[in-house]
């Protein structure tokens, strides 16, 4: 079935006299009983009738008609004309998502009396942050004195990797042995050894010290001694490699050679751009100093500094959590007041608003206090409050 | 009736030109306005259609395909025709076949001028409504092929064509009324 013809072709087809008989016999009845189509059948007729406009002969004939002409070129002008309104639009599409973005929160003297009063700072979200870093991660490097040096506490290495997102890689020995010794004493101290462990947290672990079924262990059978073990920044387990029992210590292209296996085996997000050492050390110093801040100004600028290092991870995730732990402080301060509003009137709510103040001082959840505590004492009621975003 | 392919051989690529050239030619002077000028633009219409004469895929008639090189042909040459100073006057004499009404038969000059005044109100029309107008009541096209020519919506070409009705016969009654005429003349 074609798609309906619009009215105005068919009123065409009606003045012109083109319609077939049924057709006409159909447009006549639609015709008589619609006065608006009537007066657009007038219309039509009167335009058609008065616009009858011959146009002269063609003079150009197919012996004058020159087909190799060269093209004629658009001036430039034209497609500067052509341009313009896109670009002009491009510059308004442009402009409005830049003013957008300058664009703050309504001043409180913008909302209307009794309006609600929107929050710059004081957000709904507050959720418990990660565990604090080991304190070591504050000055931890794979290498010191040009060379690699191990942490002895596996628990705390886990806690060192887990923190710092870097591969965890173990040295099954043991203190007392020869071979051990004999590797701290020449491979561990070779340029190509150092330079290879760089990307990883080391431990020393004692055989002695795992239980009897951890896969770590896995790595010694077949008459291999000592080995070394990598996992991921998962915690996964990603390979295991024994060195034969030769009774001499494996020569550093041999350490250096396992250690590049061990950080090829990791998965490649492991490997790009882990974040630097300095950058961890760094972290971990502004979340340690945050933690004994008294100021509070300080404290949140000790976060955001944090925020600030190419620490994506639990670092990152905890000063976030920690500043959010703040904004979750000022809201419950803000309920506590709601409900003396309530059962004591402005003044309590007010004054309660002036005690709590200190805590939250040079931040900008104490702007948003302020400005709770200005309209309580304008309104004389506590006002609806819109929590930031 | 003109082929469905364009030829490759000169020969027969005149004898489209012979069969197309006088829809054309009558196409580009109604956007014109100008006899000259449509004769440089369909040169240059069958001129590109020479170049690009393997370029024609089937889709849709060739009559078609033709009238939108014609019609970019004229908007690409727009601005240059509007810069014209010294247009000339065109042939306003009416057509016996399109049937006159008897009173404007009746009164031959004042006809021609009537003519010629409604032809001032299409021609002052924005090209906007212009073009679809004279796509419509000229070439007898559909809406929905005067909006493939114009690269509109069919319902765009609806809109223009009603205003651009209500703006032309805004002028035809208005003639009637100072001439004391009856009006519809179908």
């Amino acid at each position: 079935m074609s798609a309906p013809r619009p009215p105005l072709e068919t009123v065409r087809a009606w003045v012109e006299g083109t319609l077939s008989p049924r057709d006409r016999e159909a447009f006549a009845a639609a015709l008589a009983a619609d006065r608006g189509l009537a007066d657009l059948v007038a219309e039509y007729a009167d335009v058609h009738a008065a616009t009858v406009h011959e146009a002269p002969a063609c003079p150009v004939t197919a012996g004058t008609l020159r087909l190799d002409a060269p093209p004629v070129r658009t001036p430039v002008l034209t497609w500067v004309r052509r341009a313009t309104p896109i670009a002009a639009a491009l510059l308004v599409v442009a402009g409005a998502a830049f003013a957008i973005s300058r664009m703050t929160p309504s001043e409180p003297s913008l909302v209307p009396e009794g309006g609600p009063l929107v929050l710059r700072a004081i957000r709904a979200e507050g959720r418990e942050p990660p565990p604090a870093p080991p304190a070591i991660l504050a000055h931890y490097t794979p290498a010191t004195d040009e060379r690699i040096a191990f942490l002895s506490d596996y628990a705390e290495a886990k806690a060192v990797a887990r923190a710092a997102s870097r591969p965890l890689l173990v040295f099954l020995s043991l203190e007392e042995c020869p071979i051990c010794r004999g590797m701290r004493a020449q491979a561990f101290r070779d340029e190509s050894v150092v330079r290879a462990a760089q990307g990883f947290v080391l431990a020393a672990v004692s055989p002695g010290d795992l239980d009897p079924g951890d896969p770590l262990l896995r790595a010694l059978t077949g008459n291999r001694w000592p080995a070394f073990a990598a996992f991921d920044t998962s915690g996964a387990l990603r390979r295991e490699h024994g060195f034969p029992l030769t009774g001499v210590p494996p020569d550093a292209n041999a350490v250096a050679d396992e250690l590049k296996a061990a950080y090829a085996a990791l998965p490649a997000s492991d490997r790009s751009r882990p974040p630097s050492w300095d950058d961890l050390h760094a972290a971990a110093r502004a979340l340690r100093d945050a933690d004994d801040e008294e100021d509070p100004a300080a404290r949140r600028a000790a976060w955001l500094s944090v925020l600030k290092r190419r620490v994506e991870g639990p670092l990152a995730d905890r000063a976030r959590a920690l500043l959010a732990q703040d904004s979750k402080a000022a809201r419950e301060a803000l309920e506590a007041a709601r409900g003396i509003a309530a059962k004591e009137g402005a003044a309590a709510a007010r004054a309660r608003i002036d005690a709590d103040l200190p805590r939250f001082a040079g931040t900008p959840y104490a702007d948003d206090l302020r400005r709770v505590r200005d309209r309580l004492e304008r309104d004389g009621a506590f006002p609806p409050v819109v929590l930031a975003r | 009736m003109p082929p469905s392919s364009i030829p490759v051989d000169r020969g027969g690529f005149l004898t489209l030109f012979e069969d197309l050239k006088d829809p054309m030619y009558r196409f580009l002077y109604r956007l014109s306005r100008d006899a000259h000028d449509a004769e440089d633009l369909l040169q240059e219409t069958f001129a590109t259609l020479w170049r690009k004469r393997d370029q024609f895929r089937g889709e849709g008639s060739l009559a078609g395909y033709v009238r939108k090189i014609a019609y970019r042909t004229y908007l690409n040459a727009r601005p240059r025709l509007g810069r014209r100073k010294n247009e000339r006057p065109i042939d306003v004499e009416p057509s016996a076949r399109d049937g006159a009404p008897d009173e404007w038969v009746a009164r031959g000059d004042e006809r021609a001028r009537r003519l010629e005044s409604v032809r001032g109100a299409v021609d002052a029309l924005p090209a906007g409504w212009r073009e679809p107008f004279v796509l419509f009541r000229y070439e007898g096209l559909t809406c929905t092929e005067i909006a493939e020519c114009l690269g509109v919506t069919p319902k765009a070409v609806e809109l223009r064509l009603a205003r651009a009705l209500k703006a032309v016969a805004a002028r035809v009654r208005g003639l009637e009324a100072a001439s004391g005429g009856s009006g519809t003349a179908a």
